[in-house]
Formats: C-alpha cells, structure tokens, sequence
C-alpha cells in the first residue's frame, strides 16, 4: 500500500521540482561569477540543490511512489513576480530571500503532525545544506556593499522580501487543500524571517 | 583593441657604476646614509630606472623622476630592484614585488578593509599567508599607482575578490578619478604586482570606431549563435533569448568587464550596439564612470 497520500506526494514532488529549478538556476549563476572565493560557494550551491533534487526522488520511491512529473516550481513564481535580476548582486538578493522561505517552509514541513519519519530524515539532511547558504550569501551581500552601497542592497532586499510574501500567500492559494495540513492561515503569513 | 596600455618590467641586480651618474643622481646619492645597504639598492634601481626612461623615450636621468609617476614605478626586494614601465597614456603605474616571507596574519586590518578581512578568512588556512603577501604587493601598487596617493592609505583601494592574475580596484571613498587595473605574477618566490590608473580625461571613443567583433565574441557562446551573424543592429527581440540566458548575458557582461547596470539602463538598450555602448560608457577611463544604482 502506498505510503504517500496523493497531497503528500504532490507536495514532495513540488519540492523536487523546486530544487531542480534552483540547481538550473544555480548552474546559470556558476557560469556568470568571476573567478574566486565566490565562484567556489555558488558552484558548491548549484551541486548542493541538485543533490536536495535528489534526495526528494530517493525519499518518495522509499514511501512507494515516484515523484510526479511537473515544471512548477516556488522560484519560477517568484521571479515571474520580481522580473529577472540585472546584475550579480540582485541575483545574491534574490537568493537570500528565497533560502529563507525554503528554510520557512521546511521547518513548517517539519511542525506537521504524523510527519513520515522518511520525510523528516530528507529535510533534515537538506536543512543543514540551507542554513550554510543562508551564510553565505549573506556574507557575499555584505561584501558587495562597496560596489552597490549598502542602502541599495538594503532597499534591494526588503523590495524581494515584500514581493515573497505576496507570492507566498498566492501559491497557499492557488494550491489550497493540497497545502492545507501545513496549517498556514493568511495571518501567518511574515516574512521568511518570521518563519 | 587593447583597452589596457602595455606594461614592461626592467629588473635590477647590479648596482649603476657611481663614476656613471648625472649631476643631479650624484647628489641624491650623497645625501644617502654612507654606510649601509641603502646606497647600493638605490643605484641598483637606478640602473633599471635608467633602462625603463629610455624605453619610453624620456630623458635617462632618473634624478629627474618623482613618484608617483606617469609611466614608471620601481620596487626593491632584498638585492634586486624592479621598474615597471608603461608607454600608453595613464595617470600613473605602481609596481610591487615581495619576496621575503608573508606579513604577519595580524597586520592584515592595517591595510584590507573588513569585507576583504572576511574573504582572507574563508580562504582555507594554508593559502592565507600567500593570498596576504600577494594582497599587499597589489594594494601597494594600487597606492604607488594612484596621483591622488597623498589622500589615504592601503584600505583606500578595494578588491571585490581575493586578488588572482588580474583585475580591478576602486577607492572606497572620494571623488571618483582614474580607473584602477592591475595585474599579479607569482614568483618562485613571492609576488610581482603592477598596477595602472587610466587617465579619465581621455575619452572613449565611439562605438562606431571600435570593434564590436569583441563584444560578438563574447556574446556568441552566451547566446548560441555565430559571432559572425552578431551585429550592432540586432534587438534584443532579434535574440529570442529566454530569460535565464538574459539575465547570464547581462551579468555575465558586468562580470567581465567590472561593471554595474541597472534595471533602467537594460530597458533603455534597444540594439546589441546600444548595449556595447553602454558597456563601453561605463569602463574605467571612461568619462562619467560613476557607480550606478538603482
């Protein structure tokens, strides 16, 4: 018997499919960064989110399912909403913003009553991949505060912010029961930081 | 094109015979302490000194060169002395070589500001010591290299990486003045870095007089298309680029040439040779090279 409900694997299969899509996006940025200390953290990154990809594939064949084919993803959502970055440090802010809502919504995963013990063991084993991204990319921000000034990269960040709410609390919306056992309610809904 | 004047370096290992020197060099050496190494390293660096004036087509009297300068710079490392010249048109050339052991960790804060601090510290401990050395040899020949010198010290210049083979600096504050570039040799022994301001009142030329065929090269592969079919003309339309590979070529672009566009500029490039433009506007040396935000 199955091991998933159908929201479950939808919703894990939705993970997939986002890490992948960070893995493509982070494959692009690999490419863009000169060479350096910077050059190294975000090729690591880019392997990183290509191994959460696959981490999510091993752990719904474990529950006796495959991953569901689909091209969603949380990132294409958002940057469908922000507009694409122009330069290196928009693509740095726009990724501080996003690891903070994976990190939000994982640690949200992990709150759910009756969590498989197969999924708590993928998201813990991402989780500790995501808090050294969170690192540093913050770190890379701060020091591009020469070249971009700090107050813009400050404006920079709390513009991605505000529009990562709002994505949020639309694909709540848009996905509705399959999301439901997250318990999130609209007025829940803070910034990555609060979650 | 070449958009960074070349650069030659004269090493010194022998000192310049005194029965050789001008009136003028006689009587800077008199006035050096008698006893001592200092007399010898400094008519070792004379006769590379010597060597590199005449290069350039001035005058060989070195009692005539003040620092910093426009077209040579000299640095000495234990018996050897070395001149880096310059016969393009810059507003000053700064070179540094080191070859002893590298500064104490501890001395870093005296000349890396605290974003450089943190990119030494995630350096993995054994390259430390030589990233330091080689971070001090660039930052001296940034500050050797710089006509307005007398306004800071070594954390006036910043690197927006761990300095390698080559790149570019900025000063952290003040008005914004010539362009920084430089590049790093490692030596069997230590570091070798040369460094040049750009002279920014000399003006970029057109685009039309310029050879685009250096921006097509590096579009080509960006966008999977022949080089040869890249031209001026072309709108980003033209591209069907999708967006990922829009935002790879623009940052890829401000990447290589050490640039910031905004938002704004992007939007306001309606041809490939708008973009060129726009690029070239923005490169050190050009006129209005200001940070852009926003």
């Amino acid at each position: 018997m199955p091991s998933l409900s159908d929201n479950d694997r939808w919703l894990l299969s939705y993970y997939r499919s986002s890490e992948i899509n960070a893995a493509l996006f982070f494959g692009r940025v690999s490419r863009m960064v000169k060479p350096g200390e910077l050059q190294a953290e975000v090729t690591h990154h880019f392997a990183d989110e290509a191994n959460h990809a696959k981490y999510w594939n091993q752990c719904i064949n474990d529950l006796d399912a495959y991953p569901i084919k689909m091209r969603e993803s949380y990132q294409d959502q958002y940057l469908d909403a922000v507009g694409m970055p122009s330069n290196l440090m928009e693509v740095m802010a726009i990724t501080q913003v996003l690891e903070k809502r994976v990190i939000g919504q994982y640690r949200r995963q992990l709150r759910v009553p009756g969590l498989h013990p197969r999924v708590k063991q993928t998201l813990d084993q991402i989780m500790l991949d995501e808090r050294w991204h969170i690192q540093y990319v913050r770190d890379a921000l701060e020091d591009m505060k020469d070249r971009y000034g700090a107050d813009h990269i400050e404006a920079t960040l709390d513009k991605f912010t505000r529009a990562d709410q709002e994505v949020y609390a639309k694909t709540l919306a848009e996905y509705g029961e399959r999301v439901d056992f997250l318990g999130v309610r609209p007025e829940f809904l803070g910034g990555p930081d609060d979650l | 094109m070449t958009r960074v004047p070349g650069v030659r370096f004269f090493l010194g290992r022998e000192p310049l015979p005194v029965a050789e020197l001008t009136g003028g060099e006689a009587a800077q050496y008199a006035a050096l302490p008698p006893h001592g190494p200092r007399r010898r390293a400094w008519l070792t660096g004379r006769h590379a000194l010597r060597r590199a004036l005449v290069w350039t087509g001035r005058p060989a009297d070195t009692s005539r060169v003040t620092f910093p300068h426009d077209a040579v710079s000299l640095s000495y490392s234990g018996a050897i002395a070395v001149v880096a010249a310059t016969d393009g048109a810059v507003a000053g050339i700064g070179v540094d070589v080191e070859t002893g052991p590298p500064p104490d960790i501890e001395t870093a804060r005296v000349f890396l500001r605290d974003g450089e601090l943190r990119m030494l510290r995630r350096l993995p401990p054994p390259r430390q010591p030589g990233a330091l050395l080689r971070w001090w040899t660039v930052k001296e020949a940034l500050f050797k290299a710089d006509p307005d010198n007398h306004l800071g010290g070594l954390r006036r210049y910043v690197l927006g990486t761990p300095p390698g083979g080559g790149g570019v600096a900025r000063r952290a504050a003040g008005r914004c003045g010539a362009g920084l570039s430089y590049r790093s040799f490692a030596l069997r022994r230590g570091y070798l870095s040369v460094a040049l301001a750009l002279d920014p009142t000399r003006s970029v030329p057109p685009m039309a007089n310029r050879d685009f065929s250096e921006l097509a090269a590096k579009l080509a592969p960006l966008i999977s298309r022949p080089a040869a079919t890249i031209s001026p003309d072309l709108t980003m339309n033209d591209l069907a680029l999708d967006s990922m590979t829009a935002v790879e070529m623009v940052v890829d672009l401000q990447e290589d040439y050490d640039i910031l566009l905004s938002r704004a500029d992007l939007e306001s490039c309606a041809t490939l040779g708008d973009l060129a433009e726009l690029i070239w506007s923005r490169l050190p040396g050009a006129a209005g090279n200001e940070p852009v935000r926003g």
